[in-house]
């Protein structure tokens, strides 16, 4: 079971656009008990491995799928060596991390050059639902992007900075509603969850949610 | 809708049948989705109690309607 906005439709999604063939190498970060991986490795047919900082939740996993490739690990250090993936998915995760630019700068690490990071999770909308293409000065002026959901701007510059190109970015906000109307209605209020906490100072930002998916640049200008 | 005086037991005042809780599917804001509710078990009519109607089912429209 998938328990996020869209389930495995956003997942398949995002793989149309990455073009893996049969047998490449995708890390599922973050992977939970292993849903993903598991559709990944039977709906398309890719070399998926996972893993999670949960020891409960991959014993669950391999509990219930022991063919998985389920390990535990974090997403600032993966068990992989330089340039050994194709892809790297990581669904839910980006906006749980203390610190967002070492965790892309270690998938950047992980993925071949042109591989491709798909990304789906929270993130900061404007209140007048104009998505933000750059970042509000006055609001999170910082060199480091907090931990939690970003805006939109915020997250295409940290990708930029850490080596990635973007390819493809969707706003899916609809399905995150959707999945908070029916928590609503099976358990009450979500207070405290729906609204983020830092918004007193920046004019009242929404929840979003986004599908992106960007690529490995070839090579860096610092590189060449 | 009516209810007895000795027990917390509601009936469909239409068709005299016990309410009885049930999967209610509905659809708002193109979205579709599933609550227990009492329905009753003859007619099938739905009751929304206020204290329904104004928390849980408010509060998901207000995320619905992006408010």
């Amino acid at each position: 079971m998938t328990f996020r906005p869209g389930g495995t439709d956003l997942t398949d999604r995002a793989l149309s656009c990455c073009g893996f063939a049969v047998g490449a190498r995708v890390l599922d970060v973050g992977c939970g008990v292993g849903a993903s991986v598991e559709h990944l490795q039977s709906r398309h047919g890719l070399a998926a491995t996972g893993i999670d900082p949960s020891p409960a939740l991959i014993a669950e996993g391999l509990a219930r799928n022991p063919d998985l490739s389920l390990t535990e690990g974090s997403a600032e250090a993966l068990p992989v060596a330089d340039g050994e993936l194709d892809g790297v998915l990581c669904e839910c995760v980006l906006s749980l991390v203390d610190d967002p630019r070492q965790v892309l700068q270690e998938f950047r690490r992980a993925l071949r050059p042109g591989g491709s990071l798909i990304l789906s999770d929270l993130y900061l909308r404007s209140a007048t639902g104009v998505f933000e293409t750059i970042q509000t000065a006055d609001c999170y002026e910082s060199d480091e992007p907090a931990p939690g959901p970003m805006t939109r701007g915020t997250l295409e510059a940290l990708l930029n900075a850490c080596g990635f190109v973007l390819f493809l970015w969707e706003d899916h906000t609809r399905l995150l509603q959707e999945l908070a109307a029916r928590l609503v209605l099976a358990h009450g209020p979500l207070d405290g969850l729906w609204r983020p906490p830092r918004d007193a100072g920046c004019a009242g930002e929404r929840p979003g949610y986004y599908l992106l998916v960007a690529r490995k640049e070839t090579i860096r200008e610092s590189e060449r | 809708m009516s209810q007895s005086d000795e027990a917390p037991v509601w009936s469909c005042t239409a068709c005299g049948n016990p309410l009885e809780v049930a999967k209610v599917a509905f659809t708002y804001m193109k979205g579709n989705f599933e609550v227990d509710l009492p329905a009753c078990s003859g007619c099938g009519i739905v009751m929304i109690s206020e204290e329904l109607a104004t928390g849980k089912m408010a509060d998901a429209e207000r995320i619905l309607e992006d408010k």
